[in-house]
């Protein structure tokens, strides 16, 4: 066990190793300080670092401090990397959807389109009425519920045509 | 597992309420820090409250911890900022951050700081933990000497020091642990003598 404190000082340890090692420091005092405290006292005096230690006088500080409790790390996990991607290709596929509804009212074949509808609709138009008939139509106009501003368009017009009059 | 692995290993514990993991943590960089921090405080018995108050701190603040940066480079920066405010309390002037960069707390090495962070009381407590320590790896082996001198410093990992030493990782962990009893034999009767007193 000791030589695996000493690897463990250098992180040179597994995670399974690093855990059976920390625990048993955790639980013996005696073996921690002849072990993990005097390895890296060591260490520090070999790179001209020796100073008393603080430990003790740390350890009785934090001994009247509350337990401190935290939320863990945020490890990035592959479920959570799963979801993000996933979130991701469905915002993807929502904008191409919406694309590819709206490409043909801005494509040359939307044009296309709406020429054959005017050509149609003037075709109908062709159609000979009978007589009288536009009269009729723009004599009472200003009823049509056909407007979506019924109720402004026609007074507008009106007023428009009064000044026409003048 | 790096070292930084086995301190986010030691801040996880200490996250859930593990004092003892903490307490690891302060064995381990309680010099490095005391070291930086003497380059703001000149008084060792000042740097020796500095220190500790930034552990107590660091503690305390473990919550806010999430890991993004090394825990040392962390610790560094509550050191620092302890360091300064206590300079400000006590109307002193505090040095300017040019030159204690975050970036430092790794890399920083300075000579001769036996003098600078010890007190006279600790002075001889350390005089003679040096000498123990150089008298203990003279003695040892060529090849468990060369071993801890690449790790300790030189800072090469164990296949580093495998492919210098041309042998297995296995040897080299076999003999850098070898090596640290052997000194560690040396200086346990000298550390015996003053356990459970401050040096």
């Amino acid at each position: 066990m000791k030589e695996q404190v000493s690897a463990m000082v250098d992180g040179e340890l597994t995670d399974h190793e690093c855990e059976d090692c920390v625990q048993r420091i955790r639980e013996d005092r005696d073996f921690r300080e002849e072990t993990w405290e005097v390895y890296h006292l060591i260490g520090d005096t070999l790179r001209g670092l020796i100073a008393p230690p603080v430990v003790a006088r740390v350890r009785a500080k934090l001994a009247q401090e509350p337990v401190v409790l935290a939320a863990r790390f945020a490890k990035p996990s592959t479920h959570r990397a799963a979801w993000v991607a996933l979130s991701a290709a469905a915002s993807i596929a929502a904008v191409a959807l919406v694309g590819w509804m709206a490409l043909p009212l801005f494509s040359g074949s939307s044009q296309q389109w709406v020429g054959t509808k005017v050509a149609e609709s003037q075709q109908r138009t062709a159609v000979p009425r009978a007589q009288g008939v536009d009269d009729y139509l723009l004599a009472h106009q200003r009823f049509t519920p056909s407007s979506a501003m019924s109720g402004i368009a026609p007074y507008v017009r009106t007023v428009s045509e009064e000044n026409q009059s003048r | 597992m790096a070292d930084r692995d086995v301190d986010r290993r030691l801040v996880e514990r200490a996250q859930t309420g593990d004092k003892q993991a903490f307490d690891l943590l302060v064995s381990k960089y309680q010099r490095k820090l005391g070291r930086l921090l003497s380059r703001l405080i000149r008084d060792p018995a000042e740097v020796e409250d500095v220190t500790q108050e930034t552990f107590v701190k660091a503690y305390r603040a473990l919550p806010s911890f999430r890991g993004d940066s090394a825990f040392y480079t962390w610790l560094y920066r509550i050191g620092i900022n302890t360091a300064k405010n206590y300079l400000v309390a006590l109307g002193r002037r505090v040095p300017t951050t040019t030159g204690f960069d975050s970036d430092e707390a790794e890399s920083f090495e300075d000579g001769d700081q036996l003098r600078d962070i010890n007190t006279p009381e600790s002075m001889l407590m350390s005089k003679e933990i040096a000498v123990t320590v150089r008298e203990a790896m003279e003695e040892l082996p060529d090849e468990l000497r060369t071993a801890i001198e690449l790790r300790e410093m030189e800072g090469l990992s164990y296949e580093e020091i495998a492919q210098v030493m041309n042998c297995p990782i296995g040897t080299v962990r076999s003999r850098i642990f070898r090596a640290r009893e052997a000194i560690a034999g040396r200086l346990r009767p000298l550390l015996e003598t003053r356990k459970d007193k401050r040096w």
